[in-house]
Parts: structure tokens; C-alpha cells; sequence
């Protein structure tokens, strides 16, 4: 009977023709078993691009994944975590509420939202928003950094703890560095220049993690130290344009009213 | 189950892979980025500010808006209310809105035809009447909502909507001015109503041959009768700048030696002849518009009314626009 046709009872091989069926039905053109395999590759430069620092490339990238594979709900958060990165929150917001009514109540979705909210400025919505990400079954570190980032932007104490326990669900780096982004998007330098020095114990040869404790040094006038960091990020990129402007800002580095502005009314 | 649209424990469409989704996200340019850096309107004080307003806000409109069908009152019936008889026509009352819309425009055509006549504030008058009517006409028809509150909601809106006229005929007025004749002046007779733009000099001088509205200096004459006093707004044309000799002599009127190009608008009422140097950063505007009392005008001071300087000029004449039969394009 067809109303028992799609029924699980751990017979693999009708559960893969039944696959293979939906696929091909999704997709004629392609060979249904190579389709996966495409779309993650993209998700995979993705993320290679992402932890250089390319956050275009890997905006594209993520959606190169979705255009072969619509339902990779990897590929919906990392385009949205990259509008949010490249400075693009009402974008990311607009995106992001399409992607939840395809995915309505989907933990990462909910959590990629709120973090475009918040940098937005609607500090009330992003706040409902990660309580309903974290409400949502499952555990990510993504979740636990998006509360802490609300947190942070509400000036509240306890963005440290969600953060540490961002780290404890994923040792990956990729967080850590993320993490001190964060705390640099609220100027926060101190504890951004933490989170990059974890980043860099984690990961020495990632030249964008050098970057960013670079940035975080920068930001904390330590000059030497940012000097040292980027000199590092070049050793291991030497093509880094960005790394090489700041080495230069750095050895510019003057007396300026706006940075003796900036520390004085610095948060933290 | 076979047939459902979505999973049954996480709620994902299971139409995706059949469905077209655009999956490119919306972009912002270059020059949009650097905006919201500079003028971040959209802040977090914003949306405190926001977040303050908005309960009261909503208990307001949910106090006076109780007992209203709120899908009936969406936001595209409120923003066509902006056109009387819009909203009907869009809520399936073709015909209720076509009787608030035709009269309107036809007002709106009359008192804009006669912009600056007394049947112009009449038309206007009737007009926002009309509107009122509409948008009260409305609200008529939202049923269990006592009377008085529905009165105060049509006020609300009433008011909400008088902005737009209030916009259009404050900037309206800073483009178009209107001037009415209170007495006879030949080619003009008293109730006429010219139209003329202000602003008009702003970037470029006054040109030979403008139709202008100014204002002549104060000239006092003795007549047989008793001392007359010329003061006050014209209209006429300019026929020679600063500098020019103008002469009016046998019906004939040269500026430096050469025939005019331009006459003024009353060239009968011309003395039989007249000669004015005019100074410079002045214009000559020969006066064959400025009523006279008594007997015509001399010679000498034909000659004084004729110079008239830069500023004042008041603007550039566009149109005698009332009475309708009279209607006279000026430039």
C-alpha cells in the first residue's frame, strides 16, 4: 500500500533505493549518489575559506552547497554567520527569517538569527531568540557563543560562562577565534585578546588566528605584541594584505587624540 | 506520513528538494554599508526607544480599536485611506468608493484651476469634507464598536491623513504664490487672481521681457482733485535693463536708439512721450498696469513709476488662472 511505501524497518537497501528515488526526482540532472558528495565539498571550502578569514568566499560557498542540496541546514546558518561577519546583520535578518519557515524552530537557525538581531540593535528580540535556540533540543557551541554575544551586548556579566561552554562543546579553534571577534565587534579588547590567544595556542599555523591577536593586541595599544602577531601571520601568509596594512599602521603608530579618546571611554 | 508537507517532529518542509528557493541571500552595497556606519538609524536606542512606545501604544489602540476585525483595518486599507473612495473600491466597494473618488478629483481640479480665488477655498473646503466623509464612512462599516469610540479612531485618522494637504500646500506655497487684484487695472479687473513663482530669481536675474510682480516704490503726485499716492503690487513687463535709454515716442518705443522687442502689457495707456535712463542694477517697467484714479498719468511720473530696482521684484508671473474664463498664460 502506498501510504506504508516510506516506513523504516532497517532494510538499507530499500531505504536506499527509496533515496535514490527522492534525489532523482529532486534533481534529473545530476547522478543522485554524486550530489552529496558536491555539496559538501562546498560546505568543506567553506569552511576552509571561513577559517581564513574569506568570509565572501565562504558566503559563496555555503551557497554553491545549498544550490545542490536545498536541505543542508549547515549551509542556511554558515551564510547567515557570514552576513553577520561581513557586516550585513538586516540582511542576515531577512535571510534568516526565510530560512526558519523552512525550517521552523531549528536550534541553529534560531540562534544565526538572534545574532543578526543583535547586531542590529534589538537587543529584546535577540534575547527571545537565543532563549528559543537554546530551547531548542540539541547543544552547540554556536548557541552557547550567540548568548553570550547577546549577553555581551546587554552589558550583562555572564557572557564568560557561555562562552567557556561554547569552548566545551567544541574544542575547534575556529570558536575561540570567533569568540574574540566578538568581543572586538563590543570593544572589548582585553578579553577579545584572551579568546585569540586560545585561538592561537590551539591552532599556531592558522595565520588568520595570528591576525586576529594581532587585531586584539592593536586594540590594547601593545604594539610590540601586535607587531610580533602579524609579523607571524605573514611568515605563515605571506600574501596577507591585511596583515601587511596593519604592520604598517602599526609601524606608524603615533600619538592620536581619537586612540586616547578611545581609551579613555573603553568599557573595560 | 505520506502527503505531509512538513516533518512531524521538527516541523522542516519536506518540499524543499521540490520547491524553487532562491538560496542567494539579499545583499547590501558598498555605499548602503558605508550609510549605516555613518547614520546608524537602526540602533540599539532605537529600539529601546521603541520597545518604551510600543506597549503603551498598543494598549491605546487596543483600548479604542476593541471589537474591530483587525484583518479588516490592514495596513494597505489605512495607507489608501490617503485617496477618498481608494480604500472602498480595495475592500470590494467599487461603487461607494467611486462616489467619494470622482467628486474629489473634480473638487481637487476646480480648486486647483482656481487656485487663489474664494471658489478655490470653497472647492478645498468641500474637499477634505469629502475625504472625511470617506474615511468616516469606513469606519461605519466595522460593526460592534460603540459610536464614540469609533468616533475617536476616525478623528485619529482624520488627522493622520490632513498631513499630506498640510505638506502639500505649505511646500506648495513656497513654489507658487498667488495674487489677487482688488481693483480694475487694465488688462486685469478686480477679482482676478495671478499666479506667480517666488522663487523664480533665485539662481538667474530678472530677463527682458518677464512678466513680474513687484512692487513700486512709494510716489506721491499732486492732481487737480488732491494728492495722489502710487503704492503698492503689479504686474507688468520688464522692456530694458539697467543701463538701457528708453525712449516712447509717436506710438514707438526704442532702448538705446533700437525698437523694443518686448512692449508692456497696456501700451495704450503710455503718455504720447517719455524718455527713462534707467540706473544700474534696475529694470524698466513701464506703469500701464497701476490703476488711476484721476487723470491718467503724466509724463514725469510716468517716468518715476518706470524705474523699479532688483529687489523689488517680487517674482515671475505664470498665469492668470481666475476667473476661468479669462484664463492668460503671462510667460
Amino acid at each position: 500500500m502506498a501510504r506504508f511505501d516510506r516506513l523504516e524497518f532497517g532494510d538499507t537497501r530499500d531505504a536506499k533505493s527509496a533515496d535514490s528515488q527522492s534525489n532523482s526526482h529532486a534533481n534529473d540532472a545530476a547522478p543522485a549518489d554524486a550530489l552529496p558528495d558536491v555539496s559538501f565539498e562546498a560546505l568543506r571550502n567553506a569552511d576552509l575559506n571561513r577559517r581564513k578569514g574569506l568570509y565572501e568566499n565562504a558566503l559563496r560557498q555555503y551557497s554553491r552547497a545549498l544550490e545542490l542540496e536545498k536541505s543542508l541546514i549547515a549551509g542556511w546558518v554558515g551564510q547567515l554567520q557570514m552576513l553577520v561577519l561581513i557586516e550585513e546583520a538586516p540582511e542576515a535578518d531577512v535571510w534568516g527569517r526565510k530560512a526558519l519557515e523552512l525550517f521552523p524552530g531549528n536550534g541553529e537557525l534560531l540562534a544565526a538569527r538572534a545574532q543578526a538581531v543583535c547586531r542590529v540593535g534589538d537587543i529584546k528580540q535577540a534575547h527571545a531568540l537565543a532563549d528559543a535556540a537554546m530551547a531548542a533540543p540539541g547543544r552547540t557551541a554556536y548557541r552557547w557563543q550567540v548568548r553570550g554575544e547577546v549577553l555581551l551586548a546587554n552589558r550583562q556579566e555572564m557572557e564568560q560562562h557561555c562562552f567557556s561552554k561554547a569552548r566545551e562543546c567544541d574544542s575547534d579553534w575556529l570558536v575561540s577565534l570567533e569568540t574574540a571577534l566578538i568581543y572586538l565587534r563590543y570593544r572589548f579588547p582585553a578579553k577579545a585578546t584572551i579568546a585569540a590567544r586560545a585561538a592561537t595556542e590551539l591552532a599556531p599555523d592558522q595565520p588568520y588566528a595570528w591576525y586576529v591577536q594581532g587585531l586584539s593586541e592593536m586594540e590594547l595599544d601593545q604594539s610590540r605584541l601586535s607587531r610580533q602577531c602579524f609579523e607571524r601571520c605573514l611568515q605563515l601568509s605571506p600574501h596577507h594584505a591585511e596583515a601587511k596594512k596593519r604592520l604598517l599602521e602599526v609601524a606608524k603608530n603615533r600619538w592620536s587624540i581619537g586612540r586616547l579618546v578611545r581609551r579613555v571611554f573603553r568599557p573595560r | 506520513m505520506p502527503g505531509s508537507i512538513a516533518c512531524g517532529r521538527c516541523g522542516a518542509s519536506l518540499r524543499l528538494a521540490a520547491t524553487t528557493i532562491g538560496i542567494h541571500p539579499p545583499r547590501a552595497g558598498a555605499l548602503t554599508k558605508q550609510w549605516r556606519r555613518w547614520v546608524p538609524l537602526r540602533n540599539r536606542y532605537f529600539y529601546a526607544v521603541r520597545d518604551l512606545f510600543r506597549k503603551p501604544l498598543l494598549d491605546v489602540s487596543a483600548f479604542f480599536l476593541r471589537g474591530v476585525d483587525l484583518r479588516e483595518l490592514s495596513s494597505a486599507v489605512i495607507v489608501r485611506m490617503i485617496v477618498p473612495g481608494w480604500a472602498q473600491i480595495y475592500r470590494g466597494q467599487a461603487r461607494r468608493g467611486q462616489l467619494f473618488l470622482f467628486p474629489w478629483l473634480v473638487l481637487l481640479f476646480l480648486s486647483v484651476l482656481c487656485l487663489g480665488s474664494t471658489a478655490s477655498g470653497w472647492c478645498f473646503g468641500f474637499l477634505i469634507s469629502l475625504h472625511a466623509m470617506s474615511i468616516v464612512d469606513l469606519f461605519a462599516r466595522f460593526e460592534g464598536v460603540e459610536r464614540g469610540r469609533r468616533l475617536v479612531v476616525c478623528f485619529l485618522v482624520l488627522a493622520l491623513v490632513s498631513m499630506p494637504y498640510i505638506l502639500v500646500v505649505t511646500q506648495s506655497a513656497r513654489v507658487i504664490s498667488v495674487r489677487q487684484f482688488l481693483a480694475d487695472a487694465e488688462p486685469f479687473s478686480s477679482g482676478d487672481v495671478v499666479l506667480y513663482r517666488p522663487r523664480a530669481y533665485l539662481n538667474s536675474g530678472p530677463q527682458i521681457g518677464d512678466v513680474v510682480i513687484y512692487r513700486n516704490r512709494p510716489y506721491r503726485t499732486g492732481g487737480v482733485n488732491g494728492l495722489y499716492v502710487y503704492d503698492g503690487e503689479w504686474v507688468n513687463r520688464i522692456v530694458a535693463a539697467g543701463g538701457s535709454h528708453v525712449v516712447w515716442k509717436n506710438s514707438q518705443l526704442t532702448v538705446d536708439g533700437q525698437p523694443a522687442e518686448h512692449l508692456p502689457l497696456n501700451a495704450s495707456r503710455l503718455p504720447a512721450a517719455m524718455e527713462v535712463l534707467v540706473p544700474a542694477d534696475c529694470f524698466c517697467i513701464l506703469p500701464t498696469t497701476i490703476p488711476n484714479p484721476g487723470a491718467p498719468l503724466d509724463k514725469q511720473s510716468s517716468e518715476a513709476l518706470s524705474i523699479v530696482d532688483r529687489t523689488s521684484i517680487l517674482g515671475k508671473v505664470i498665469v492668470r488662472n481666475y476667473p476661468p474664463h479669462r484664463w492668460w498664460w503671462l510667460n
